[in-house]
């Protein structure tokens, strides 16, 4: 019986090691292409951000809503789409200034916004019954980091401006991008 | 108890005002309105949260208060507050709940095996790495309220790992050292392409001589719909399995239907079911369910609002 078990257990992770490797090499679908830019930023479409779902319990791109007081803060969505022929360091410093000169919001990355969902979520973070799809869906998408080390190919990566609804009007948002540290290209939009 | 949570909603409620603060009260819960025996019940637990925060996170609170309906001073109620430092976030608090090392599957209440065990329900100090990238270790250190020798805090630890293989996926470690549960704990997940989000998890009760299993994947790449796979297998004294199986579709922006299948071996136990989930009014939903019971040859059915309520 006991011999049967271990078999059992052991026929179960040979098949998650093989499943895992199987995906694992799905993953180099992301090839460079040599007919797109190096570096493409933005304003992320609702069509983009609606592959996460129309469920706001679900979609992390989705803004945080009070009963009574409405959209609690309010997102202003950069898609960001790397297209590189080898390993680099990119590193992306983002802007939002009011005419005043002050900022109009905060950007989040990857785990900041997994923090910051924590924090706003309605649920205690163990309790949301699609929390662990939201967290997922930003572990996916969300930028991971304002410096990081991207490997070779095509990627989409998501990043959040966030303030308190509503964003200032005016804003000028403004994006930096450096490959291996090599200043690249810079984006300006403009809130209004 | 009833002093604490007013004091604490008065100063979220000053922190609403202030830029320096971020504040969050929140309410969540149930109420079915109707079943198929014609009763009316309060369904779920009824959850009250206070958080408030720097404006940056760099420290801040939270305090949950369950059973509000009650009043119950027993209930799981539990509070932490934190500091995030240049390396490391510290957390002190009563029934802490951690969710960074819990691998989880995609429907993870829908099986008896869904995730893996946390550190929540227990009391102390948990440390958390802030600036190792996409490697976050913790460890947990239980403090008891009735007291005990220094040593054992460290033969009570429980320690976790989440490491981020960027555009692959994530897998967790957790290991409960606590005496009575010594569990090891893994868990991948897997969601490189586009619209697939799959996860396998594995945990092994020492003490308790248990050994469970888990995978799970989720598909929303067609078009509205969304299909979830689940299954998990557990072995204690005797080995019981369980399959999940649902589609999601959204007739609506703030309209889906959903229907379901499950298959518990423990007693040759099938049923299915369906639902239709309304949203309106930024944080309530309106559902309307039925299932059916092979086993028992039982209908049900019942229309319930859950409440999800930011304030």
């Amino acid at each position: 019986m006991k011999s049967n078990i271990i078999k059992n257990r052991s026929i179960e992770l040979f098949l998650i090691l093989i499943f895992i490797l199987t995906l694992s090499s799905c993953a180099t679908a992301h090839k460079y292409d040599s007919n797109k830019p190096f570096v493409k930023i933005t304003q992320a479409t609702s069509t983009d951000l609606l592959q996460f779902g129309s469920n706001p319990s679900a979609n992390p791109y989705i803004e945080p809503k009070s009963l009574f007081r409405g959209k609690i803060d309010e997102f202003f969505i950069l898609k960001i789409s790397l297209n590189l022929p080898k390993k680099s360091k990119i590193s992306i410093e983002p802007r939002a200034i009011r005419p005043d000169g002050k900022d109009s919001g905060r950007f989040y990355t990857r785990d900041s916004f997994i923090e910051y969902w924590k924090f706003k979520d309605v649920y205690d973070e163990d309790a949301n019954p699609y929390g662990n799809t939201k967290m997922v869906a930003i572990q996916r998408s969300c930028l991971p980091s304002f410096e990081y080390m991207q490997k070779a190919g095509n990627f989409e990566y998501y990043l959040p401006l966030v303030s308190p609804n509503p964003i200032a009007r005016p804003t000028n948002v403004s994006i930096d991008v450096f490959i291996d540290d090599v200043a690249f290209c810079s984006y300006i939009y403009l809130i209004e | 108890m009833k002093k604490l949570i007013v004091l604490l909603l008065s100063i979220a409620m000053v922190g609403a005002v202030s830029a320096q603060v971020t504040t969050s009260v929140k309410l969540s819960g149930g109420v079915t309105l109707v079943d198929q025996a014609g009763n009316a019940i309060f369904a779920g637990t009824e959850t009250l949260t206070f958080k408030a925060a720097e404006k940056d996170g760099k420290y801040g609170f939270s305090i949950t208060y369950q059973d509000v309906l009650t009043l119950d001073a027993t209930a799981g109620s539990g509070w932490n507050v934190y500091y995030v430092g240049d390396y490391v976030k510290y957390t002190l608090g009563y029934k802490l709940s951690n969710s960074t090392f819990r691998a989880s599957l995609d429907q993870y209440s829908k099986t008896s095996f869904g995730r893996l065990s946390g550190i929540s329900d227990n009391n102390g100090i948990f440390l958390q790495s802030t600036t190792l990238g996409d490697l976050i270790v913790g460890a947990f250190f239980p403090v008891t309220t009735a007291g005990g020798p220094t040593l054992d805090l460290l033969k009570g630890a429980d320690a976790g790992v989440k490491y981020t293989i960027k555009d692959i996926g994530f897998a967790q470690v957790y290991l409960n050292l606590a005496t009575g549960a010594n569990k090891v704990g893994v868990g991948f997940t897997y969601n490189a392409i586009k619209g697939l989000t799959v996860a396998a998890i594995s945990e092994i009760g020492i003490d308790a001589k248990k050994y469970s299993f888990g995978a799970s994947a989720n598909y929303g790449g067609i078009d509205k719909l969304t299909i979830h796979l689940q299954a998990c297998d557990v072995y204690a004294t005797t080995n019981s399995f369980e399959v999940y199986g649902q589609a999601d579709y959204a007739l609506l922006d703030n309209v889906s239907a959903t229907g379901w299948g499950k298959f518990v071996s423990v007693g040759n136990v099938m049923s299915v079911g369906a639902f239709v989930d309304y949203s309106f009014a930024n944080g309530l939903t309106l559902e309307g369910n039925g299932s059916y019971d092979f086993s028992t040859s039982k209908l049900g059915a019942d229309l319930t609002i859950y409440y999800g309520v930011s304030f």
